[in-house]
């Protein structure tokens, strides 16, 4: 069972709870990424996200795709355990190109009115974190 | 249109093309409410001795 999803579309938190209630075993994306040291330079966790055009973030993906091998390791999991794969790497053509059939995955999207509520809550959390580089706060 | 928005509606014309299933969040449903919608697509039978959290 797949779960793509575009940023902010419903977060890891209904895989979770998809999971709980119905025994399935999760596997988070992301988490392969975050810590593959071979993404560093394509990680989509970060300020300049936002200003990337849809084919920059395009390629950004397939890069994650290529590198972490979301699928083969999914197929391993599925061997002994019912599974949801998530994360916002598994875009539909991906999804296609590796031959999930529609009846295996949902993809979650955000209405605009949350997307920007959602990327609010995001910049002003990195921006904190960027603050915490300076001495002077006020005038960084 | 934000970029933002630009994506996401290129995610989701992609996955009608393909016939994926495409679920909106709007940030209010809950993840509960989310997760029983992809259940009864996937035809999931909820399993009475796991009750799952209550995000309702």
């Amino acid at each position: 069972m797949w779960l793509g999803r575009s940023f902010a579309g419903g977060k890891s938190t209904t895989a979770r709870v998809l999971a709980e209630s119905y025994g399935l075993e999760v596997y988070h994306v992301d988490r392969d990424i975050i810590t593959n040291p071979e993404l560093e330079s394509v990680r989509v966790a970060d300020p300049e996200w936002f200003w990337l055009p849809v084919s920059a973030r395009l390629e950004r993906y397939r890069k994650v795709i290529s590198h972490v091998h979301v699928f083969e390791q999914a197929r391993v999991l599925s061997e002994t355990d019912d599974i949801i794969a998530e994360g916002p790497c598994l875009l539909p053509e991906f999804l296609d190109n590796n031959k999930i059939k529609p009846s295996d995955a949902v993809v979650l999207v955000p209405t605009p009115e949350h997307q920007r509520f959602a990327n609010t809550k995001r910049r002003k959390h990195w921006s904190r974190d960027i603050l915490d580089d300076f001495d002077d706060k006020t005038k960084a | 249109m934000a970029i933002d928005d630009e994506f996401a509606s290129y995610v989701s014309e992609s996955a009608t093309d393909i016939r994926y299933p495409v679920i909106q969040n709007d940030g209010a449903t809950s993840p509960k409410e989310l997760a029983n919608r992809i259940a009864n697509i996937f035809g999931l039978k909820r399993n009475p001795a796991l009750p799952g959290r209550d995000d309702s």
